[in-house]
């Protein structure tokens, strides 16, 4: 059964990188990475029954923490963003690129 | 031990398929909401799979703090940019379709063709390592082997949550107004161009709906827009046409007053707090009230 | 180093202050020149003070020297370790020997009458301050030349003697004749400098030191073109600070700083550093008897062309400027000969220091009288008005002339003795040189204070202030009785430094050489009382003597070395320059522009779109990933 398991996390974080691409909501683009977060919860979860061993249950526990508290701050910059520029299209963040005239509004 | 194995492969078999949907689903609904609501069904469904690989504590884990945190302030901000905000999905750069199919397909091929057989040789099992209890033998490794990432895990949701007010803090640059410097505005506003003295309508007062996308109406009808909430109209919610909130309106005020007319809406308009009408300045009291209040804020 | 320094511990302790020889003038010069103009008052006073102090410690430690052993006079004072590196070390260390000894009373003496002198002639110049403390500043440096126990240290007084000269030549900078002559000084001494620098150079590679005693210890085993090399070198190097031909040019050019500092700088004391430099390195040219001949030809032409020059300027500086030349080259004859002539190269230096003193404070005395004039043809008969100026000038002339029984006719007559000893041209070129001596001294002599006064009616020549005429006359008296004093002693004196023969030199001794060389000074002063007696036109005629307009041109050698140097220097620099601006730049630029075009295309990728950039890792990742599964798999 193991490898029916890990082809399933495979896919379900395959399924999180192209949601990643494709999306222009930052709030969708979060749900994909938790996407990929959990697909590797899986594959953790899934080598813990094959090998005996609690360790990857407990690797796995870990990723929630990290999990929860990237979504904290990650929200938090997509409130505040949203606060300062009215919109939350992600093409429209373009502030590294330099360019002139990139940013869709002043971040003042 | 086969019924085990069989009820593990039926729960598997029935959940993969649902799991992968949901994934689906979330990445490509064009409303978040939909897309929020698919992550939760996903999680639910995985917490059963990591119930069938002898993860008991996991599956409540999974259940309480994605289900029922991550995904709570997933919808909490949604509610405040705006939720029924929906995205076209039609893509704008150039080629980058292509980048992802080659992108998600290669790395899916390359994936599964990496873990496929991964796994040699018989499944150990947990039921030995999870003999005294499948939550306390986790807690025996968080707590000594891993006792040190427990640490710096703790350290760091204590740090994302300090960043987070910190993020969501805004500095005030102008000095704090209170009741007593609000009130005395008003007053001054009303002594010098007559402004209502009486508290702002909320939305739907005297509308057709009590909805709060419906602005509240004045008197002889005039809509107050500002009633509205900001996070509405930044979200660019569509509030019905104003002549389809006004004739009603107008019907309605003269079902109340058949014989009065117009004087008997200014009296109404002029009851809540039982200032008596000024003689002349009734018309301008209903501008007041009508117009643009931005003196006010 | 150890035994030098047990030496010095032995030594009186006078020697262990002989610092003090180079740091009181140094400390005058910085508080002059940091103080500013609050110090105006002062300056004079602290000026002489700067270079008295020396003289008074100077006059001790040759009294003690005196008092000590033939073998004990020399010493070195280790100061500190000035530099250390790998296999050796330069220690700064004076060397107080019977050379330097003398070189130190000749400039400390010599400077502080001139010092005084100037306190007279400069006291109404608004810069005196700055005058002094730059006087002060050669004096410090030229006393770390001749009393440095190193090449290396020597080359730091060099170099220091080379600046306070180029800032004394320009002193007065609104002048732009001072200000080019003072370039023309320094960018020549440069050429002398190289020189000096590759003989220190090749000394470390050689010994691994350039302290005297290492080089003339170690010069034997250095084989037979080591010398040569370091012998030419080293004569570039005196060539250009004591005016040798061809590298003259600048001496003329730097009469146009103030009378005293071409009396102390350019008379008595830079100049002489060639000179110094040549009979300290004796054990070098020792060994290299084609850079000694060389020498002595070097000498022997600047004699008979700095003499040349001599009597056909008109301007009084420069007919002492050349002669100064001239003078300059019996110097390096006498050096050249090697041990016969180098303790009579010192004394000669020693004589010529204190009469072309005395002769240049003259000229500034009478130059002072009259306002700043320096043309000769309009003086004359000023011996009625500046009688003590004319006094003392007569006791210069008599001893640059070599009037028997003054410091210049002992001195001079011994190199020319020498000089015919070692070969019967070189002497006749030296006697040809004091009749040209004589002829034009004489010259000089009548035009300046003798015949009609051809001054303008509104100049009014006077009499200098006692200031002024006390150092003219003591630097007479020393003019005249100078030579007594040293003849017998200075061979004797000198022998344990510099290696010279001592030959018997009695007072009076009639040998035909001498008889030639006076019979060429007669000659001389003859022909000029002939040509000059009768009283010059007021506004005398240009000649048409080609070899007078030749002389008067100096021989065109400035225009030589314009020609051959200085313009095909200016076409290199022109030609480096346009390579510089077509090549170099040009391919720089093509660079900057190359790499401006690449990352303009470059720039594309940086859209600053957060999802192409993830784009980009995913196909990293992807790309990675099937490296690894790729790597497994095989």
């Amino acid at each position: 059964m193991t490898s029916e398991y890990l082809i399933l996390s495979a896919v379900l974080f395959c399924i999180g990188v192209g949601g990643v691409l494709i999306r222009r909501n930052p709030l969708v683009i979060f749900m994909s990475i938790e996407l990929m977060l959990n697909a590797a919860n899986l594959a953790l979860v899934t080598f813990a029954r094959a090998r005996g061993d609690l360790g990857g249950q407990a690797g796995a526990f870990f990723v929630m923490v990290c999990a929860a508290a990237e979504v904290v701050v990650g929200l938090a910059i997509i409130v505040t963003v949203f606060r300062s520029k009215r919109s939350i299209d992600i093409d429209d963040m373009t502030l590294l690129s330099g360019a002139p005239g990139a940013e869709g509004g002043s971040l003042a | 031990m086969i019924a085990m194995i069989a009820l593990d492969a039926l729960t598997f078999w029935v959940s993969a398929p649902l799991i992968v949907i949901f994934a689906l689903l979330t990445v490509l609904s064009r409303k978040t909401v939909h897309a929020a609501l698919s992550l939760c069904a996903l999680m639910v469904a995985l917490g059963v799979l990591y119930a069938s690989l002898q993860a008991p504590f996991l599956f409540v884990a999974q259940i309480i703090v994605y289900t029922g945190s991550v995904m709570m302030i997933f919808l909490f901000t949604m509610m405040l940019i705006g939720i029924d905000s929906a995205e076209d999905l039609k893509e704008t750069l150039a080629g980058h379709r292509v980048v992802t199919a080659v992108g998600v397909f290669g790395l899916a091929g390359l994936l599964v063709f990496a873990v496929a057989g991964a796994v040699n040789g018989p499944e150990v099992g947990l039921e030995e390592a999870n003999a005294a209890g499948n939550a306390v033998g986790i807690a025996e490794l968080v707590f000594s082997r891993y006792a040190f990432a427990f640490e710096v895990a703790s350290a760091m949701v204590v740090v994302a949550a300090i960043g987070a007010m910190i993020l969501a803090h805004t500095e005030r640059l102008s000095p704090r107004r209170r009741q007593r410097e609000l009130l005395e505005e008003r007053l001054r506003d009303w002594a010098s161009d007559g402004a209502d003295l009486g508290p702002r309508p909320g939305p739907g007062v005297y509308a057709r709906h009590n909805s709060i996308e419906y602005p509240a109406l004045g008197p002889h009808d005039a809509v107050v827009a500002e009633s509205i909430s900001e996070t509405l109209v930044v979200r660019g919610s569509q509030s019905p046409p104003v002549s389809e909130m006004v004739a009603p309106a107008r019907l309605a005020a003269a079902q109340v007053a058949p014989g009065g007319g117009a004087a008997t809406a200014q009296t109404a308009q002029t009851g809540p707090l039982g200032r008596p009408p000024r003689a002349a300045g009734t018309a301008s009291t209903a501008r007041a009230i009508g117009a643009d209040r931005k003196d006010r804020r | 180093m150890l035994s030098l320094d047990i030496i010095a511990m032995q030594a009186p302790v006078i020697f262990q202050v002989s610092w003090l020889l180079i740091a009181v003038p140094l400390l005058v010069a910085a508080v002059l020149l940091l103080v500013g103009d609050h110090a105006n008052g002062v300056a004079p006073l602290l000026g002489v003070a700067g270079v008295a102090i020396p003289l008074g410690l100077a006059v001790t430690l040759l009294v003690t020297m005196l008092n000590l052993g033939e073998q004990s006079r020399a010493v070195t004072v280790s100061l500190y370790e000035w530099m250390s590196f790998v296999g050796g070390g330069v220690s700064f260390a004076l060397l107080i020997d019977q050379l330097s000894i003398l070189f130190v009373l000749l400039i400390t003496g010599v400077g502080t009458l001139i010092f005084i002198y100037s306190c007279g002639y400069m006291a109404d110049d608004p810069g005196r301050r700055r005058f002094f403390a730059l006087m002060n500043l050669f004096i410090a440096a030229m006393l770390v030349l001749v009393l440095a126990d190193s090449y290396l240290l020597l080359f730091v007084g060099w170099e220091g003697v080379g600046l306070a000269s180029y800032l004394l030549i320009g002193f007065w900078q609104h002048k732009v004749s001072a200000s080019l002559a003072a370039k023309k000084a320094f960018m020549v001494n440069k050429v002398g400098d190289l020189g000096l620098f590759a003989a220190i150079a090749l000394m470390f590679t050689q010994f691994g030191s350039s302290d005297f005693h290492a080089v003339n210890a170690r010069m034997d085993s250095s084989g037979s073109v080591v010398p040569v090399i370091m012998g030419f070198t080293l004569l570039l190097a005196a060539l250009a600070k004591s005016a040798q031909v061809p590298l003259h040019t600048w001496l003329l050019d730097a009469m146009e700083g103030p009378t005293p500092v071409s009396a102390l700088i350019h008379a008595a004391t830079m100049v002489t550093a060639g000179i110094y430099l040549i009979v300290r390195s004796h054990a070098i040219f020792a060994l290299a008897p084609s850079a000694s001949l060389t020498v002595t030809i070097v000498g022997a032409v600047t004699i008979f062309v700095g003499a040349w020059i001599g009597a056909t300027k008109d301007d009084i500086k420069k007919v002492l400027a050349a002669s100064t030349m001239s003078q300059l080259g019996y110097l390096m004859v006498a050096a050249g000969l090697g041990p016969v002539g180098a303790a009579f190269a010192i004394f000669h230096l020693l004589a010529h220091g204190v009469f072309k003193a005395n002769l240049f404070l003259g000229a500034g005395s009478v130059m002072h009288a009259t306002g700043g004039e320096t043309d000769m043809r309009v003086f004359g008969r000023l011996r009625r008005v500046l009688p003590w100026t004319c006094l003392a000038f007569f006791c210069g002339y008599l001893a640059i002339i070599g009037f028997p029984l003054t410091s210049g006719f002992y001195s001079k007559d011994h190199i020319i003795a020498a000089a015919f000893e070692q070969s019967m041209v070189t002497g006749v070129a030296l006697a040809v040189g004091a009749a040209l001596t004589a002829l034009y001294m004489t010259r000089l002599w009548l035009l300046t204070f003798f015949g009609a006064s051809r001054w303008d009616e509104d100049v009014k020549p006077h009499e200098s202030s006692s200031i002024m005429v006390f150092p003219l006359v003591i630097l007479g008296l020393a003019s005249l009785g100078g030579g007594v004093a040293l003849n017998a002693w200075i061979q004797g004196w000198l022998q344990p430094a510099i290696g010279n023969d001592v030959i018997a030199a009695p007072l009076i001794e009639l040998t035909w050489q001498s008889e030639v060389a006076f019979g060429a000074v007669t000659l001389g002063v003859l022909t000029g009382w002939l040509l000059y007696r009768r009283p010059l036109a007021v506004q005398p005629s240009a000649t048409t003597n080609p070899l007078v307009r030749a002389g008067a041109n100096e021989l065109g050698l400035n225009q030589a070395i314009d020609a051959l140097i200085v313009r095909p220097g200016w076409a290199l620099t022109s030609a480096v320059g346009a390579v510089e601006t077509h090549v170099i730049e040009a391919g720089i630029d093509g660079i900057g522009s190359c790499a401006t075009r690449a990352s303009q295309q470059l720039h594309r990728m940086q859209g600053g779109n957060v999802r192409s950039y993830a784009g980009v890792v995913v196909i990293g990742t992807v790309i990675v990933v099937a490296a690894l599964v790729i790597g497994i798999w095989l």
